[in-house]
């Protein structure tokens, strides 16, 4: 009967709609959660007398409330702020290093030279020796432990990507199966919805770990790719993600894929976003450039210092020795190369070294040498080549076509970057020659300055220079060819056997001066002098070791303050995507509220038309008493 | 028209409020630690600036402290130098009184016994340490006393010269020995002892005729003239170079400040805006507490009985 069966599809329609309401209000947090709305329609009516007449309500399906341009955009921002916030999260370890100003690799650096001052003013003091050697070992320390710290957040690194990668992997298999069980569901399955949420939430999950492209199959399936053009997940097949050393490059991360048996190395620059993508770009650039900066600063001292204590003689007498020591840059061999060549680089003028890293590559028969940094190129004809303060050496076998070999160089030589002097004594604080007025000089000629500018200086031969005039002298003394009648001009510099002289004062005929060993070499503090003014110097590639600081500190603060500045703008684009996505697809609880009263009322009033049934049944049965 | 789903509402009031509290704990860790720039991001230029400046500051430290060293040296050599000068005019009065024929043999015994330990006293005096473990008169540098008796007599062991010290301001940190005192080489300036010996033998010499006493008497005291000009000439220098020395101090110091005032300036906290800022912010963490705490309780739920 009509009524009775109209009263039944309303009391199913209200109650399938409480059902769906109740579903909405337990989910209201679930993450990825579709609220879902109950479709109904009028049954189809009846011809009766007088016209057609409705036969109740249908439902029609449970619809789950989802805009996939929505759905997409928040994917992409959450690739984007993840990415972001990875980048910004390793580059705020880096700034850490940097943030004290006062105990950093620059107040070490002033400090060791307030030690080589004091070396200055009291040479003959052996305390003041022992104090500069202790604060060049801290320095030196310092800078090693940097690096140290570099190596280690470098390691973080690597070992966070492999985690991400282990989970996208997981993520990835997990979607596979989902699409296994979309498949083979049926359409107006009850499940049907959860698992499209399943899929869309798996997808969300992915993209904040690697960016991705998604299509959605007419089954209701997903395709997966990433960012490169890369298939993740076809049907039920998902690929693997592995993260290791680059194969070409031993400075950076590479990226590998494998689906089925084939493996194939992905571009990380087109990662394009996700968590991933933060980690490889602070790994491959930010973190790369700061410790290539930190190795040129460590090449740069110890070139300069080395040099200066080499042309200098120590507390006895000896040739100065090396004050600070560098390790070796680290040359591999790529994986893929068919040669069996042996390369080695040697830093042989640390105070050109360029702050990069560089690849050895056999193209077309060329040899072809890329600094990493600016990917400049020069070709090299034959080994040994040197280039930018490096020798590149060919040690054994050969270079095939296509051969490729990593050279970490500024990145690498930091690491064992230590005090090479075993002794205070060894400071080479005396030049181990002297200009010295003859005694018995009636002119006023006086040395102005000296300095000793080559290591190896013939400083043993006494030279005597004789005055045939005020203008005019003869010059005596082994390895200087005995020059004779030179003109004299106060102030001009002379250079014989390595060092360099300028005179002042007027000579009378028959003044000497005689440049000879040193007597004290122990009290002299001439070489400690140009030892100082080191720190004035442009020893780092055109700048001082200050400056070479203070720009590293200045480049690691920028590079996190604009990877803070990105993480605050994906973080803007993501809410708002996630606002949009959430006005069509969230739960609003006073809705839901609202919802349960209406259909509450429609149950009330489906159950009221069926007792108004059961009477009128009732009301026919008294027809026949 | 635009839905605003529960769990959003929840979760812009959370991030509003725990921004706010980010914020809040920069203010204070920059007022507690009286910086403004407490990592290089925080002010990547200023970061860099400061790096700088403070190396500026310990250099200007540096060159304070060898300016300082120099002071003191040049200050021991002038009072040498004055006390040097000293001995010689002692000795000129003592030679020409001996000079006068009223002297007795005598007289000129007592006169040439105090002229050798005038001459004792400058020997001692041109080898005087500097209290450091170095020599007033190290030339350009001995760790052992410069003047020695040796077979030839008196030598100077250092290289003659100076030794400097500074940077910007080059200050000796050591006389020239052989040029003040001279050696007994022979060469060039005859040692100011041995002239001293010399004519302190002539006057206890009973033997020798007046004529060739006088002869000696005034040689010696021409030298001492020449002597005692060197030491005046020297003593001009020092003087000059104590000049010099509070000159570069009085720039250091003015350096010091301006580097100093810099460095605060680029690194330091303007209190009075952190603090006033910091109340504005409390005020807006408060705020965004207060209307989540409204906003949450108003609920559809709480009306359907």
């Amino acid at each position: 009967m009509g009524v009775l069966d109209i009263g039944a599809s309303a009391l199913h329609a209200a109650h399938t709609r409480l059902q769906a309401t109740s579903n909405n209000i337990a989910n209201a947090s679930t993450p990825g959660y579709s609220r879902q709305e109950v479709n109904v329609a009028a049954r189809e009516g009846q011809l009766l007398v007088g016209g057609y007449i409705g036969g109740g309500v249908e439902v029609t399906a449970v619809e789950r409330q989802y805009d996939e341009f929505l759905a997409r955009e928040l994917d992409m921002s959450k690739s984007a702020l993840a990415a972001s916030q990875a980048r910004a999260n390793s580059l705020d370890r880096l700034d850490q290093i940097f943030s004290n100003s006062d105990s950093g690799i620059g107040a070490r650096y002033d400090t060791f030279n307030a030690g080589v001052a004091d070396m200055v003013n009291q040479p003959f003091d052996d305390a003041t020796r022992s104090v500069a050697l202790h604060r060049a070992t801290e320095l030196a320390k310092t800078i090693n432990g940097t690096h140290g710290e570099m190596e280690r957040i470098a390691d973080d690194t690597l070992a966070q990507a492999r985690a991400v990668a282990t989970s996208i992997n997981d993520r990835l298999q997990e979607l596979a199966e989902v699409n296994g069980q979309i498949n083979a569901s049926d359409t107006v399955h009850s499940n049907q919805n959860d698992l499209l949420d399943r899929r869309d939430q798996l997808v969300s999950t992915i993209s904040e770990s690697i960016r991705v492209n998604s299509h959605i199959n007419d089954n209701g399936t997903v395709s997966l790719f990433g960012a490169t053009g890369d298939a993740l997940v076809i049907s039920q097949t998902a690929s693997t993600l592995s993260v290791g050393i680059d194969v070409r490059d031993p400075g950076r991360l590479g990226l590998n894929l494998q689906t089925g048996d084939r493996d194939l190395p992905l571009n990380d620059d087109l990662l394009g976003g996700g968590k991933l993508a933060g980690l490889f770009e602070f790994y491959n650039e930010d973190l790369r450039d700061a410790s290539a900066r930190l190795g040129q600063m460590a090449a740069a001292l110890t070139e300069g210092y080395n040099q200066q204590q080499a042309n200098g003689l120590d507390r006895d007498g000896q040739p100065g020795s090396a004050l600070f020591q560098i390790s070796a840059p680290v040359t591999v061999a790529a994986s893929i190369n068919t040669g069996d060549a042996q390369i080695s680089a040697q830093v042989v003028d640390g105070s050109v070294l360029k702050a990069s890293d560089y690849t050895l590559e056999m193209q077309g028969g060329d040899l072809i040498l890329t600094r990493l940094s600016d990917d400049q190129q020069t070709t090299l004809t034959g080994l040994p080549q040197t280039v930018d303060g490096l020798t590149f050496s060919l040690d054994s076998g050969a270079l095939a076509e296509g051969d490729i070999i990593g050279i970490r160089s500024a990145t690498a030589i930091a690491k064992d970057f230590s005090i090479a002097m075993q002794s205070p004594s060894q400071w080479a604080n005396a030049y181990p020659a002297i200009p010295v007025t003859g005694e018995g000089n009636r002119g006023s000629l006086a040395g102005a300055s000296f300095a000793v500018t080559d290591a190896g200086a013939n400083t043993t031969a006494p030279v005597t220079l004789t005055f045939t005039g005020p203008d005019s002298f003869d010059v005596s003394g082994a390895g200087t060819g005995n020059p004779t009648g030179l003109t004299y001009a106060p102030g001009e510099a002379f250079s014989f056997n390595g060092w360099t002289l300028t005179m002042t004062g007027t000579p009378q005929l028959g003044d000497t001066l005689t440049v000879g060993p040193t007597a004290d070499p122990s009290a002299d503090n001439r070489n400690a002098r140009a030892i100082l003014a080191l720190s004035n110097e442009p020893l780092a590639d055109g700048n001082t070791v200050t400056e070479s600081v203070s720009s590293l500190i200045g480049e690691v603060g920028a590079r996190t303050q604009s990877a803070k500045a990105d993480e605050v703008q994906s973080e803007i684009w993501k809410n708002s995507a996630q606002g949009a996505r959430d006005s069509v697809s969230g739960v609003n609880l006073d809705e839901e509220a609202a919802r349960l009263l209406q259909y509450q009322q429609a149950y009330q009033a489906a159950a009221k038309v069926i007792s108004t049934a059961q009477v009128m049944f009732d009301s026919l049965l008294t027809i026949g008493r | 028209m635009d839905r605003i789903s529960t769990a959003q509402q929840v979760r812009q009031s959370i991030d509003l409020i725990t921004d706010r509290q980010t914020e809040l704990g920069d203010l204070q860790k920059q007022i507690t630690t009286g910086k403004r720039v407490l990592k290089p991001s925080d002010d990547p230029s200023a970061s860099a600036q400061i790096e700088r400046s403070r190396s500026d500051v310990a250099r200007l430290d540096v060159e304070a402290r060898m300016v300082s060293f120099a002071k003191l040296k040049l200050s021991q050599a002038e009072g040498a130098v004055a006390e040097g000068t000293e001995v010689f005019q002692r000795s000129r009065e003592i030679l020409l009184a001996a000079n006068n024929d009223s002297s007795s043999p005598e007289d000129r015994e007592l006169y040439a016994h105090e002229l050798r330990s005038l001459r004792d006293q400058l020997f001692n005096m041109a080898n005087r340490s500097d209290g450091l473990g170095g020599y007033i008169f190290a030339g350009a540098g001995t760790r052992q006393e410069p003047f020695v008796e040796g077979a030839n007599g008196i030598e100077y062991r250092a290289d003659a010269g100076r030794q400097l010290t500074g940077e910007r301001t080059e200050l000796s940190t050591s006389v020239d020995g052989r040029y003040l005192f001279g050696t007994s080489s022979g060469a060039g300036v005859e040692a100011v002892f041995d002239i001293m010996n010399d004519v302190a033998s002539a006057l206890e010499d009973t033997g020798m005729d007046s004529v060739l006493l006088h002869t000696n008497v005034s040689a010696a005291l021409d030298d001492i003239d020449a002597a005692m000009n060197r030491f005046s000439g020297v003593r001009a220098e020092l003087g000059e170079q104590m000049v010099m020395a509070d000159l570069a101090e009085q720039s250091l110091a003015a350096g010091q400040e301006l580097a100093t005032q810099r460095l605060s300036s680029l690194s330091g906290v303007d209190m009075a805006e952190a603090i006033s800022s910091m109340q504005a912010k409390s005020t807006q963490l408060d705020a965004a507490m207060q209307t989540y705490a409204q906003i949450s309780g108003l609920s559809l739920f709480n009306y359907i009985r």
